[in-house]
């Protein structure tokens, strides 16, 4: 199994460095010119050229592209910002730890809240407890992000005047934004748990695990939950997909100072080196992201670990 | 025939009636089964799929999916005591202690996920006062009983064979000792060659620890090699019920003798085997009178109309059919 | 066609569904005529009633140029609906032949498509819409470019999971023993029999393509002010929303409900479709 994910995670280099050339292309591609953006107004065409030459757009396309390839993966230096001529490498960081923050209690929330919705709605399937179950989960897919997140300011903010409505502090900050950017991975996994309980339930082992004696409670928590979840594990990848794109909006809303209002405000200056890093780092713990998801399917699954532990026979693919 | 000279039965089925409902439509699956099993002994419940044997054997062990199955009627009673009426928490007591069951199909009836010597563990710890240590050796003890390597204990099901799995399935059964066994089908998802093994096994550990059992099978040699008793059922309802020797030697109801029927016999050279024509009825709309009787090359008038009683023809031996006469004489031919 | 009959039949049986279906016939019926159903024009500023709340002259209120909200919901209704429904009627068809080709084929082909799209897959949907919008600028036919991209990849690999699924079917081998041409078979039997999949996957689109257009919009790329784009709506009335609630109340429930009747849709269609998979 090693021997799989030590592959696993060489294959990722030439996807992440073609993720670089791809975003690199496509930002030379943007119409408008930096430098012109950069000097003022009145600027003298020397004074543009001089700036041309100080962000190194005066090299042809190639150098450029060879220049920023080596920069980035060999000296892990992402460049100066456009706009405010610092260090990306050192700006970067504590955006990227908020980011990640705001990642985590979120995946936390969404798994939480989806786990028990999708529990009480298969144990009292056809009930009312299950119809509410699936219409939350149903109301929570139609929102979008940054609707219910000035919904959410509204009431609880304004209203309520229980939370911070913006900015950054301790953790009452972030519960805002990480009910956000959750409340769609609550409600797939609500519905995801919801389905395969219902398999797992009228599964031979969960009347075995009755027929034992159990109670009701070490049947659907011993026997039927773990099983359940194994097949959820595999939509973690498209809600953390969901929950990156996510972020950056919802970090404009909340003024969170991490990679999303970097992106934004680094697209809304033309500011190139601050977008390119931040879409190869986003990319990049989106990959580890969904890397350690697949992990995660092989651990706890004994019949897939068996698996992997045999593919060394098998072809790679 | 000993079952006279006892009192009370260990255990007694008295009227039992279990309907599936499925949205509007209602299906009888269970029609008033009664039957009785002494201590010690074997029963075979002989019947074709959907018959509604493993139902009752869910029913025995209220283990019946409960958003669509009911009970309407009946009582089953273990030593006296009606299940039907005992608490969940009681009957919790019972299960998996008292009453164990052996499951048809070994490759889903284990837990994916769990090593199998803690779903053997699991059973013991729930029913016994050992601590965990002193139930994993038992539950390694078990492994030994049916011939599993204690080393295997940590293991996942998908490492053991069918084989393997349904010998595991028979010692998380057999863990606590129960007093009844309901085996249901335990070796039809097997090779034959294994069957044999199994059922062999099921009957060395059955004499070993003097467990009861109902075996459910459609394999009548089966029934031969392992049952003291057998109970033919027919779409919800026994229609013969008696003593091996009696099932063996004068099957009464037509349904028993199609059944030998359709089995090539070893004695004779036999060019074609005879099977019962139609199919078992569709249990949303039961033929009226006898149910067999649409199937039945003796069915007169009267077993068209009405419920068909059940007649004492020997010493124990139950029929539900009145031309009965008319079948025992064929036989004599 | 009593397989489909058969389909239809247990879909109308689903009164979720039928109430899916019917808001999102609804809404295509009020995108077709909405010049004939707003009561005002939804471009025409009025001053006087700037952020007036809901009342009987403007139904959900003026947004903070006065324009009546009302008009301009019903008018956006052309662009979330026609974004959402051209981004999966465009990616599915690029999908449809790109994933047939490397399902088919194989090979070379395949090997190489597939690393392409894996590229594709390591990026985030919502980064990639917004980077690719940035490069293509705003406005209704790069907002649907910038959209496509990531669907098609998905519809791509969907179609030839589905084919590589079946590639050893009997059936295809008979086929083949007929000496049916590979693009006849590829016709004939491979894409009916991935059609399932296919149009579970495409209702589902329709709601997350509305869901990406409206966010791209809020974050002032995709569709921008003045034109009545949903997202863009709540977008620019973003600053007023603390004392005008209704400014961005309206706008996100039409993309809401929207949503919601295509997820029930998209829920009864996949339990008609196959009734296995439903609970």
């Amino acid at each position: 199994m090693l021997k799989y994910f030590a592959k696993r995670i060489l294959w990722m280099i030439p996807i992440v460095i073609c993720v670089a050339l791809l975003i690199f292309s496509l930002m030379r591609l943007i119409p408008g010119d930096p430098a012109r953006m950069l000097v003022s107004r009145d600027a003298t065409e020397e004074e543009y050229l001089n700036k041309r030459v100080e962000l190194g757009l005066d090299e042809p396309f190639l150098t450029q592209l060879g220049k920023f390839l080596t920069d980035t993966f060999l000296h892990f230096d992402f460049g100066k910002s456009y706009m405010t001529k610092t260090s990306i490498s050192r700006d970067i960081g504590p955006r990227m730890v908020r980011t990640m923050e705001l990642g985590l209690l979120a995946a936390a929330f969404a798994m939480i809240t989806g786990i028990l919705l999708g529990i009480t709605a298969a144990t009292h399937v056809k009930k009312w407890q299950d119809s509410l179950c699936m219409i939350i989960a149903l109301v929570g897919i139609s929102m979008p992000a940054f609707w219910a997140a000035l919904l959410l300011i509204m009431l609880f903010s304004v209203k309520l005047q229980l939370l911070p409505p913006s900015g950054i502090g301790g953790i009452q900050y972030y519960i805002l934004p990480a009910i956000s950017v959750g409340l769609y991975g609550t409600a797939t996994f609500a519905r995801q748990i919801r389905s395969s309980m219902l398999d797992v339930i009228g599964s031979d082992y969960v009347t075995t695990a009755r027929s034992k004696g159990l109670t009701e409670r070490e049947v659907i928590y011993k026997h039927a939950l773990p099983n359940a979840l194994i097949p959820t594990i595999t939509i973690i990848g498209g809600f953390l997909g969901q929950m990156f794109g996510g972020s950056i909006v919802i970090e404009t809303i909340f003024s969170i100072p991490g990679m999303g209002l970097y992106l934004i405000t680094g697209i809304n200056n033309r500011d190139y080196p601050v977008v390119q890093t931040c879409v190869i780092l986003l990319s990049i713990i989106f990959c580890i992201a969904m890397l350690l998801v697949d992990l995660a399917y092989a651990m706890v699954d004994p019949r897939i670990k068996a698996r992997y532990a045999s593919s060394k026979v098998k072809r790679n693919k | 025939m000993n079952s006279k000279d006892q009192s009370a039965p260990f255990l007694e089925v008295k009227d039992l009636e279990v309907f599936y409902s499925a949205g509007k439509q209602k299906v009888q699956a269970v029609n008033g089964v009664s039957f009785s099993l002494q201590k010690g002994r074997s029963l075979g419940l002989v019947g074709e799929t959907g018959a509604g044997k493993t139902t009752i054997a869910k029913a025995i062990l209220r283990i019946l999916p409960h958003a669509s199955a009911t009970v309407k009627n009946g009582q089953i009673l273990l030593n006296g005591t009606n299940l039907l009426s005992l608490s969940e928490e009681r009957m919790r007591d019972i299960r998996g202690n008292e009453i164990a069951m052996i499951f048809q199909d070994p490759m889903t009836a284990l837990n994916p996920i769990l090593r199998v010597g803690n779903q053997i563990t699991e059973a013991i710890l729930h029913h016994s006062s050992m601590t965990k240590a002193e139930a994993e050796k038992h539950a390694m003890e078990m492994l030994e009983m049916v011939g599993i390597p204690a080393e295997r204990f940590g293991e996942y099901p998908h490492q053991f064979s069918g084989g393997m799995k349904q010998r595991v399935v028979i010692a998380i059964a057999l863990a606590c000792n129960p007093a009844l066994l309901l085996a249901d089908e335990p070796t039809t998802a097997l090779d034959v060659t294994i069957q044999a093994q199994v059922l062999h096994m099921i009957a060395g550990l059955k004499e070993k620890l003097g467990t009861s059992m109902i075996l459910i099978t459609h394999d009548m040699g089966v029934v031969a090699s392992s049952c003291d008793d057998v109970a033919i059922v027919y779409a919800g309802q026994i229609v013969e019920y008696g003593t091996l020797e009696q099932i063996f030697d004068h099957p009464s109801h037509p349904y028993t003798r199609g059944l030998f029927n359709a089995i090539p016999s070893m004695n004779i050279d036999q060019e074609y085997l005879e099977p019962i024509d139609g199919l078992p009825p569709d249990p949303t709309h039961l033929p009226e009178g006898c149910y067999f009787s649409p199937r039945c090359k003796y069915a007169a008038e009267a077993c068209k109309t009405g419920n068909m009683p059940v007649i004492t023809t020997a010493d124990g031996h139950l029929c539900r059919c009145c031309q009965y006469n008319l079948v025992a004489k064929d036989e004599k031919k | 066609m009593s397989a489909n009959e058969e389909m239809i039949r247990r879909l109308a049986k689903d009164r979720l569904a039928m109430l899916g279906l019917l808001i999102f016939v609804a809404e295509i019926i009020v995108a077709v005529f909405a010049p004939l159903i707003a009561p005002s024009d939804p471009f025409a500023m009025d001053f006087t009633s700037m952020l007036s709340a809901p009342s009987s002259a403007h139904l959900m209120g003026c947004d903070e140029m006065g324009r009546d909200i009302f008009s301009r919901i019903i008018y956006g209704t052309r662009y979330s609906l026609g974004l959402g429904i051209s981004v999966v009627v465009v990616s599915t068809i690029a999908g449809t032949i790109i994933g047939a080709i490397v399902g088919y084929f194989g090979g070379v082909a395949d090997a190489v498509i597939m690393r392409i799209m894996d590229v594709f897959q390591s990026i985030p949907s919502l980064l990639q819409s917004v980077v690719i919008s940035v490069v293509l600028g705003t406005g209704f036919f790069n907002t649907l470019l910038a959209l496509s991209i990531h669907r098609t990849v998905g519809s791509a690999r969907l179609l030839r999971g589905s084919i590589m699924g079946m590639r050893h079917m009997e059936y295809l081998e008979a086929a083949d023993a007929l000496n049916c041409s590979k693009l006849r078979t590829i016709l004939k039997h491979v894409l009916p029999n991935s059609f399932t999949p296919m149009i579970v996957y495409a209702t589902a689109g329709i709601a997350s393509a509305i869901m990406s257009a409206s966010t791209l919009s809020f974050i002032g790329l995709g569709i921008i002010a003045p034109t009545p784009e949903w997202g863009a709506m709540i977008s620019s009335s973003r600053n007023y929303f603390i004392e005008y609630p209704h400014t961005v109340l309206f706008p996100g429930l039409a993309i809401a409900i929207t949503v919601f009747a295509l997820s029930v849709l998209g829920d009864g269609l996949r339990d008609a479709l196959d009734p296995k998979l439903k609970n």
